[in-house]
């Protein structure tokens, strides 16, 4: 074994059996829900998408991070960049579940998307006039689109970096600039759309424009609180002697920051259907606060909103390893709540709980984020030799 | 005769070659009594040996009158003294109208952190506006970071402090 102050990290033993186990139960557990649930398969349908969206948007949150750092032309975060790179090990698996989901929604084998019905779609005149967007060729070509692009500057990002700190010349940061202002544009239009696509359409009478960001904020959120604590955890193992205090100050700031960001859209949105209460627009949230919803609802805006405003807003406690990771946990668990009652009122009506296909979907997916995740890490050395701006990000001080 | 000197003034030029020259000094036991720099420089608040701010719980305390006080304005506003038909739902109660008092808490709540800091700011440090200005030199707001020592109860002759001051790359030595 080696030491654990080197700089090439090896898998822990324990976390990579857990990681099994997670898969194994799992997998085990999601066949055995759908033949608990052959009468209503759509509620293991509906964790399904809930497990694999959420896990893709943490995979993309760390992409994201990526092209906003090199655009930023920032340097603090050069010496953790592996973490974020790793998150992208996973989107293949995520897109896979994801193309899952579509394709058996397309063949009729769950109605997690109404529209895709054609008896429904005849008879409903609002899904008519939608039919220019939402039809389901090019809802096909569009997630084709979301695959290639999302993945596609995944190991773009991930190929310039590696070759970027072999020559310690510029050439490859200035390639990685031009591709990540590519990415953050072709990011900007898809992250609102998959968005629509994947959950907005679920409640398809229902529109607001502001979904798009919201779901974004909730990912990119939930990616940064994943970046901590993979970063905190490596840490604690003797890993990243080289990140200090203000590394960790820095993320921590994002994770309250953006916690505040996402209170903010998901406000922003909800405020002008409450002012203007209209009866077609109301009902969104009618469904998630008038019915069984709504200890969901007010659990996930207190874990999303009021606890890491509250705990994080001192300088100490981000700085604080036990704290920002307690938070960064339970922000995690805010935002799974949080896509769980995005989809499951359109899909599932009020039949829904902590059961089988909940923990077993959750665990399924967490298991391969965190096999993917740190096979990924494994991969290369953890801190970039000769990346650009790497002696700045060493320097770090705020 | 010209009368001895009470303070040093070493003037650098460029911020991380100040940052390790107040460290430098600091190390060889010189007390330095302020640097002035044209703009906040990262790490030297830590390397003065400075304790972290408080500013921040009066934020707080600012935040939370603003909060406070623009709620009770629009109680009194919108619901005691002339009651609203919010968004038309005529319940007349805080509470179920409180979405729409969101906006207006939240930006007094920033109103008067932010200024409530400020004033914090000005009056802890004695800058507010028609005070005499104490900057020795003015081209610490240009370009020139500037490290004042005060010449009394130093354990370091003048010439020794003289002597660090230029290892450490000040490009001039002035006195006052």
């Amino acid at each position: 074994m080696e030491s654990p102050t080197s700089n090439n990290f090896s898998f822990p033993a324990r976390l990579k059996t857990l990681s099994f186990i997670l898969m194994g139960l799992g997998l085990a557990g999601l066949v055995a829900s759908f033949l608990l649930y052959r009468d209503n398969s759509q509620r293991v349908w509906s964790n399904l998408l809930i497990s694999a969206f959420f896990f893709t948007g943490i995979s993309l949150a760390g992409t994201f991070f990526l092209a906003v750092n090199i655009v930023g032309e920032s340097g603090w975060y050069t010496v953790l960049r592996r973490i974020p790179e790793a998150l992208g090990k996973f989107m293949p698996f995520g897109l896979v579940a994801l193309a899952v989901v579509v394709i058996t929604g397309v063949l009729g084998l769950h109605k997690t998307w109404i529209w895709m019905d054609k008896e429904i779609a005849a008879t409903d005149e609002l899904i008519q006039h939608k039919s220019a967007y939402l039809n389901v060729p090019f809802f096909l070509i569009r997630f084709v689109l979301y695959a290639v692009i999302w993945y596609g500057f995944t190991l773009i990002f991930r190929k310039q970096s590696l070759q970027d700190e072999l020559l310690g010349t510029l050439d490859h940061y200035y390639k990685m600039r031009k591709y990540a202002a590519t990415f953050l544009v072709l990011f900007a239009v898809t992250s609102s759309t998959s968005a629509w696509d994947f959950l907005m359409s679920i409640d398809v009478h229902w529109f607001s424009t502001l979904f798009g960001w919201y779901i974004f904020a909730g990912y990119w959120v939930s990616g940064i609180a994943v970046m901590l604590i993979i970063l905190l955890y490596l840490k604690s193992l003797g890993y990243f002697p080289q990140v200090n205090q203000s590394h960790i100050h820095d993320l921590a700031k994002f994770l309250f920051a953006f916690s505040i960001f996402w209170t903010y859209l998901y406000f922003s949105q909800f405020m002008l259907y409450f002012y203007a209460n209209i009866p077609e627009e109301i009902i969104y949230f009618m469904e998630r606060y008038d019915t069984e919803y709504r200890p969901l609802l007010l659990v996930m805006v207190g874990l999303n909103f009021v606890l890491p405003l509250l705990v994080l807003m001192t300088r100490d406690s981000k700085r604080n390893a036990q704290i920002s990771v307690t938070i960064a946990t339970l922000v995690i668990l805010g935002h799974y709540i949080d896509l769980y009652q995005i989809v499951m009122p359109g899909t599932n009506g009020t039949n829904f709980g902590l059961g089988l296909p909940e923990i077993s979907c959750f665990a399924l997916f967490a298991g391969l984020f965190v096999f993917s995740v740190f096979k990924g890490l494994e991969e290369v050395a953890l801190v970039p030799a000769k990346a650009t701006f790497l002696d700045e990000s060493l320097h770090h001080t705020t | 005769m010209e009368t001895p000197s009470k303070t040093l003034y070493g003037v650098y030029t460029d911020p991380d070659e100040t940052v390790a020259a107040v460290r430098a000094l600091r190390r060889d036991g010189v007390r330095i009594r302020e640097v002035y720099c044209p703009f906040p420089v990262h790490g030297l608040d830590e390397a003065m040996g400075y304790k972290p701010t408080n500013i921040s719980v009066s934020a707080f305390v600012f935040g939370a009158t603003g909060c406070s006080l623009a709620a009770l304005m629009i109680w009194y506003m919108n619901i005691h003294d002339w009651p609203m038909n919010i968004g038309g739902k005529p319940s007349f109660s805080f509470a179920e109208n409180f979405p729409a008092f969101v906006p207006v808490l939240f930006e007094s709540t920033v109103l008067l952190a932010a200024h409530g800091m400020i004033a914090t700011f000005y009056f802890v440090t004695k800058l507010f506006p028609g005070f005499p200005p104490r900057n020795p030199d003015k081209r610490s707001t240009d370009d020139r970071f500037v490290m004042e020592i005060e010449l009394a109860d130093q354990s370091l002759s003048e010439k020794e402090i003289e002597e660090l001051l230029q290892k450490t790359g000040a490009t001039e030595i002035n006195r006052a």
